[in-house]
């Protein structure tokens, strides 16, 4: 049985996106919540194992609750569900660690199809987003004065498969390009995601650090 | 006047002792009486009035003048306080040389000798403190003891007897001398530690000073052969007139270094000031731009809080398909309106990986075949209208065939070609039934893409017949799309 974390703020929506959950996941156990505080609060009574985030809420933003279930609950998977498409919106949320994001508006058939691929861990990758998170390590590639950074950059194959998915490469595409399975693949982007979210952490805990938020 | 045989020649000496006088040169003497014919004893005579008289004037006049002259210049420069005493060191020499020519004063003789060596001790003061300011030293004692000094010698003289008079004088001449002597000893060191041109220079005049004043001294006690005594006598002002010259060109090189100084302070300043302008200007067009750009986020983000979620809600509540679809059309319009809103140029290269991402996907889960080529780099950019309006022109054909083409392949080329940027959909398909007016069917958003490109200064060409299939050729001028951003 599935823990799930259900954060949305319009009423109607949530409704229909519990549903669709319940259509891929039959037995889950749905926990509901309307406000980032709220989510907040239910993130540190229950554990979860899938989480899906709406981002623009009335008293704040999702990426808090994907940044406090990545900090208390390491494996549960935060999918952020949101009418944003953009790598602006979006960016910020994987950074915090997000494995994967839904657009709202797509067709019931296409979101439940892409929150089976999520949960099976093959996590989405948008050309914009792949863009960002080239340049994103690409300055990161360059030389730095604290060294206390650890050093995490991608692989060449990972690198590779970004390029393509940037130039509007579909996943099985590439797949076919390099010779892969498909599922080899998958594992290429999940790769990047968690190197994603380890350097972004590891950057925002010394940026806190050098605040003197620590230590104090 | 002489006849032959013994001559008797009576002299009378006018003046006071020496012990009742202030200088030697003043006493009542008589040097080696020398007789000759008239025409060579004149040349004599013309020479002595020359080194007695006519110099020590001319000199005194011109101390007279130089002194009085830095005295005002160092008293209005508070900075150049060595130049004031300078001036009183020449004055004051001046008036101490007057004793040479002046014989006699209708005053009683100690007030005479007073007021004729008054003059000495205030020279000693102004050549110490002159030293001493030149070589940037001053001390608060110095400045007290000096005048005290020159008091306690007047007063001194004023109550001495008379025959002790010329005494005490020299007593006070050599403590004076002294002084001076230490003075410009600590003035040379100094200098020679800067190792600058004026240590040579006026240790040069004051070694000549010394040894006029060591001769000057040495005539006190002994006979002196007369000219070097009176050579002596004109060396000391001479030198003084000089070192006033060197003070004068050092003054004005000074000035000059700092008009030069200041005409760059100033222009410095003048660059600063026009720095300062730049970056302000700068600062308030990227206020400006900041606040634009806060602007536009805050109008997108109310059309996603907002005509978003109740487009949303109308996509996954409405019980009719087709509302449900023009719901969801109509938000995917807005999030471009909003891109073109707030986006930024894009790179050709990652417009076309968006487009490619979409319409491959589109076509390869409608189970068409999709052949999609396109440059590798590209250096051209697009406005954020242009990517937009690109898209939707895309986004409409791309479901024109999903829905009512029923192709099974689709080629999409990308060109730049002299300047322009082109898009060519080939799709095998039925293609598209001419109305009967001639026209191509209006209900699948022909016109519509067609105006679209109007608007990017481009067009839309397309062609179809039954059976052949169906071709959207769109151009759009790179350079002007830019321009529209």
């Amino acid at each position: 049985m599935k823990h799930i974390l259900l954060l949305e703020d319009l009423a109607q929506i949530r409704e229909w996106l519990r549903k669709i959950v319940l259509q891929v996941f039959p037995d889950a156990q749905i926990v509901e919540a309307a406000r980032v505080a709220d989510a907040l609060a239910r993130v540190t009574a229950t554990k979860f194992d899938l989480a899906l985030v709406d981002l623009g809420l009335p008293d704040g933003t999702g990426v808090d609750v994907v940044t406090k279930l990545r900090d208390v609950q390491a494996e549960c998977q935060s999918v952020v569900v949101t009418i944003h498409d953009d790598d602006e919106h979006l960016f910020p949320a994987l950074q915090a660690g997000a494995f994967g994001y839904i657009l709202k508006e797509q067709p019931r058939e296409l979101i439940t199809e892409q929150l089976q691929r999520i949960s099976q861990g093959e996590p989405p990758l948008s050309p914009s987003i792949a863009r960002r998170v080239m340049s994103y390590f690409a300055n990161k590639a360059k030389p730095r004065a604290d060294a206390t950074l650890p050093n995490v950059s991608l692989t060449e194959r990972e690198t590779e498969v970004l390029l393509r998915v940037a130039k509007g490469y579909t996943l099985p595409e590439i797949g076919v390009q390099l010779g892969l399975s498909r599922h080899t693949i998958a594992d290429y982007v999940k790769q990047i995601y968690r190197k994603l979210n380890v350097s972004s952490r590891a950057e925002a805990a010394l940026e806190a650090q050098r605040l003197g938020l620590f230590g104090r | 006047m002489l006849h032959a045989g013994t001559n008797r020649i009576d002299l009378r000496l006018a003046g006071p002792p020496r012990e009742k006088l202030g200088s030697h040169q003043r006493a009542a003497a008589l040097s080696a009486l020398t007789i000759g014919p008239l025409d060579a004893l004149q040349s004599r005579q013309h020479l002595q009035t020359l080194l007695q008289h006519t110099l020590p004037q001319a000199l005194a006049a011109s101390l007279l003048l130089t002194g009085g002259f830095m005295f005002v210049l160092g008293f209005l420069n508070r900075g150049e306080s060595h130049l004031a005493y300078f001036g009183a060191l020449s004055v004051a020499w001046a008036l101490l040389d007057a004793r040479l020519w002046i014989r006699e004063w209708p005053l009683p003789h100690r007030a005479s000798e007073l007021l004729l060596l008054a003059p000495l001790p205030v020279a000693a003061w102004a050549a110490v403190q002159f030293l001493l300011r030149y070589s940037g030293w001053r001390h608060r004692a110095v400045d007290i003891a000096l005048p005290a000094q020159t008091l306690l010698m007047l007063l001194s003289l004023l109550l001495v007897p008379m025959r002790h008079f010329h005494l005490l004088v020299l007593a006070w001449s050599m403590l004076l001398a002294l002084e001076v002597v230490t003075a410009a000893a600590h003035y040379l060191r100094r200098q020679r530690r800067e190792r600058s041109l004026s240590f040579w220079l006026m240790g040069g005049l004051l070694a000549v000073v010394a040894a006029a004043a060591v001769i000057e001294l040495a005539a006190h006690f002994a006979s002196v052969p007369a000219l070097p005594a009176q050579l002596a006598q004109l060396a000391l002002p001479l030198m003084l007139v000089l070192t006033g010259l060197r003070l004068v060109q050092q003054q004005g090189l000074a000035r000059q270094e700092a008009e030069i100084s200041r005409a760059q302070l100033e222009q410095r300043v003048r660059e600063a000031t026009a720095e300062i302008e730049r970056n302000f200007r700068q600062l308030s067009e990227l206020k400006v731009e900041q606040v634009t750009e806060r602007e536009r986020k805050r109008i997108a983000a109310d059309l996603h809080d907002d005509l978003g979620a109740k487009l949303l809600t109308i996509v996954h509540t409405s019980e009719n398909d087709r509302i449900s679809t023009l719901a969801r059309e109509a938000l995917e319009e807005m999030r471009l309106s909003v891109r073109g809103l707030t986006g930024r140029a894009m790179r050709l290269g990652d417009a076309m990986g968006d487009w490619r991402a979409e319409v491959v996907s589109r076509l390869a889960q409608a189970g068409i075949e999709t052949d999609w080529s396109a440059p590798e780099e590209l250096p051209y950019t697009l406005s954020a209208r242009a990517y937009v309006q690109t898209t939707r022109i895309l986004r409409e054909a791309t479901s024109n065939i999903i829905k009512h083409s029923g192709a099974s392949f689709c080629s999409i080329q990308c060109r730049v070609r002299d300047g322009d940027f082109r898009l060519i959909v080939h799709d095998n398909g039925e293609g598209i039934t001419s109305e009967p007016d001639g026209r191509l069917d209006r209900g699948h958003g022909m016109a519509t893409m067609k105006q679209r490109a109007k608007q990017l200064q481009g067009q839309c060409l397309i062609e179809s017949g039954p059976g052949l299939g169906t071709v959207i050729r769109l151009t759009l001028p790179l350079e002007r799309a830019l321009e529209t951003s």
